[in-house]
């Protein structure tokens, strides 16, 4: 079994009968935590003294089956909620990992949008000017 | 009939609302479409819809609030911070139109609020600047008694600068000639004009300030010291009262408050106002800029000093007078504010996303200023606060403790926030001792990060243990076995985990 973080994408592999590595200081023991199943992203959101995170359980025996669209290849999902400012590919296009396939603009700050992987784009599902939610899915891209 | 208009949104609404409410107001908000279930309305009597449309359009739209106030006979408006805050302009079209503006006079607010102007004004009143050749540097010769006089480290600077570009950090003697030339040259090539002139280097900037709260006929003075050297991309997010750094050094800060109070009187300033300083660590202070308005961070003033900022303001609005000289005698204790933002804790991105839940810290000592309730969704055109969480201590350890504990009961559920920073900060030995720079989340960035991945670390195992055990539409009963296992060796982290159920 494994936890990941659906920002950050760490993950960790949990022991079956839950011990830790770490041995908690007074001031990391947690008081209770709130969480909430989000059915769309399939994860929990958990807040604690961290804030809130995005936690996906992944069993090794059907990882694709319950890793979110978030840990896909090949699709880019919006990191940030935001407007599409410029679109920097066409459907068709050949990218390369890393390359800037779109700029968002969210709190007055334009944040580049890179690919994950190098590939040929398979579908653009947003147009310059719409508003995006995190997790939304902008671009497909086949390897 | 006394009817005020509130020019804002969000928490400071909110906040002002509060006290105008108790002293007797009839209290009119205004709203967006965005904003048109927003808690700030729950305090108001009436309402004006802006409708949408740009900030220009909205809530900087200046003569169509006005316009609409006139019809509610609204005959006080308070602007809160940002947006019209600052506009002396549409402060002077409110006293124009028969409503009393609740901050400084247009002319107040037009002499401070241009960077140069402020400078030299502040300057005839015996306010200490950053200490400079006053004009151009030419040749080896003049910069080295420029040198002289000033001391090192200097700072070479293009006068058509800006950026950066054209500058040079001088530390000694041997170092002046060669920077001189290059900074001469870079500047030369970059903005066409080869003029430099020097200033007095400050290495470990802290950024502190001065409340100041006058009735406009000269009375009033100075609501003490605050320090907010914590900023990230130069914005302020955590804020202390008093300034720790001063607290070292008595003199500084006497002389400090003192000229606070002094320009004020010659000023007859009316209303709150900050008088910002960058100082070095030896407290040595010089004159930035003054913001003519309420600021984010006066909780840690009223912590301080007891006094409700925004009843002095209204007070004064009235045409109430104030003693010359410090409004409060004896202030107690230390209190500390921070900003909880919808931001990602290092990087500083905006996160957004809607709150589905909240447990908020209580206790002796603690206050948050929010409009956040469950439901909200973080609107992408505001500013992203989703509340201001303030603490009060009889000393600053005590202040940090509560601090940490509050930040540690704290669950905001559905947004990402910078929480988790804040947590690691307040356990930072720096941070504890007090004296730290505006460089600090560039230098400390290390010890906060680990701190912080090791709880999350943590966290995730924690959440692990829990989630399991909920219900999960997709997962079968499968691996109920995992977690019905070990009742026996409960670390306090899975004890805590397993009482969340």
């Amino acid at each position: 079994m494994k936890i990941m973080d659906l920002r950050t994408h760490q993950s960790l592999e949990i022991a079956s009968d839950h011990s830790s590595s770490i041995n908690p200081t007074p001031s990391e023991r947690q008081l209770p935590l709130l969480t909430r199943w989000v059915p769309e992203k399939k994860c929990f959101q958990v807040a604690s003294f961290l804030g809130s995170h995005e936690f996906q359980l992944i069993r090794f025996e059907d990882a694709s089956d319950i890793s979110g669209a978030s840990s896909q290849q090949g699709q880019i999902l919006a990191s940030m909620p935001g407007k599409v400012l410029r679109l920097h590919i066409d459907k068709g296009a050949t990218v390369q990992a890393d390359q800037v396939l779109l700029v968002l603009e969210a709190m007055k700050m334009e944040n580049e949008i890179r690919s994950t992987c190098a590939g040929v784009v398979a579908d653009i599902q947003i147009q310059v000017g719409d508003t995006v939610e995190t997790g939304q899915l902008l671009i497909k891209i086949e390897s | 009939m006394k009817k005020l208009l509130i020019a804002n949104r969000g928490e400071i609404a909110i906040r002002i609302a509060r006290t105008a409410r108790r002293m007797n107001f009839k209290v009119v908000g205004l709203f967006t479409k965005q904003d048109a279930k927003s808690a700030h309305l729950d305090f108001c009597d009436e309402v004006i819809d802006l409708g949408s449309g740009s900030l220009g359009e909205t809530y900087l739209n200046g003569p169509k609030i006005l316009s609409e106030a006139q019809k509610l006979q609204v005959n006080f408006l308070h602007p809160g911070y940002g947006f019209l805050s600052e506009k002396a302009e549409f402060a002077r079209s409110c006293e124009q139109n028969g409503i009393c503006f609740v901050g400084p006079t247009h002319e107040s607010m037009n002499s401070m609020g241009d960077k140069i102007r402020s400078k030299e004004f502040m300057k005839k009143l015996g306010v200490p600047l950053v200490p400079g050749s006053d004009g151009p540097v030419s040749g080896l010769q003049e910069a080295q008694k420029v040198a002289q006089k000033l001391g090192y480290p200097l700072l070479i600077k293009a006068s058509a600068g800006g950026g950066g570009k054209g500058m040079r950090v001088v530390r000694s003697d041997d170092q002046l000639s060669s920077a001189l030339e290059s900074a001469a040259r870079e500047a030369k090539s970059y903005f066409g004009d080869a003029t430099i002139f020097i200033e007095k280097y400050i290495d470990s900037p802290h950024h502190v300030e001065v409340q100041v709260m006058g009735d406009g006929q000269g009375g009033g003075g100075h609501v003490f010291d605050r320090e907010c050297s914590l900023q990230r991309r130069h914005q302020k997010i955590l804020e202390e009262c008093p300034s720790p750094l001063l607290q070292k050094f008595p003199k500084s800060r006497n002389r400090l408050l003192e000229l606070a109070t002094h320009v004020v009187g010659a000023m007859k300033y009316r209303s709150a106002g900050t008088l910002e300083f960058v100082a070095d660590e030896q407290g040595e202070f010089y004159f930035l800029e003054m913001n003519t308005r309420l600021q984010v961070e006066h909780p840690v003033t009223e912590w301080y000093t007891g006094l409700d900022l925004v009843e002095l303001q209204l007070r004064v609005a009235q045409g109430e007078l104030l003693p010359k000289g410090p409004l409060v005698q004896a202030p107690h204790g230390h209190a500390l504010e921070v900003r909880i933002y919808a931001e990602t804790p290092f990087e500083f991105l905006p996160t957004g996303g809607t709150v589905h839940e909240m447990n908020l810290p209580q206790g002796p000592g603690i206050r948050i200023d929010t409009s956040v309730v469950p439901g909200f969704t973080v609107p992408l055109d505001y500013d992203p606060t989703l509340l201001k969480l303030s603490v009060w201590g009889s000393d600053r350890a005590q202040a940090i403790s509560r601090l940490k504990q509050a930040l540690e009961e704290m669950r905001i559920l559905g947004v990402e926030s910078n929480q988790g920073l804040f947590w690691s900060i307040v356990q930072n030995e720096k941070f504890n001792h007090g004296i730290y720079s505006t460089w600090f989340l560039e230098e400390e960035k290390q010890d906060l990060k680990s701190r912080y991945d090791r709880a999350h670390q943590l966290l995730m195992e924690q959440s692990s243990a829990v989630l399991l055990k909920q219900k999960q539409p997709q997962q079968s009963s499968k691996q109920s076995n995992d977690s019905v296992s070990s009742e026996i060796q409960l670390s306090p982290w899975t004890y805590f985990a397993r009482r969340s159920l």
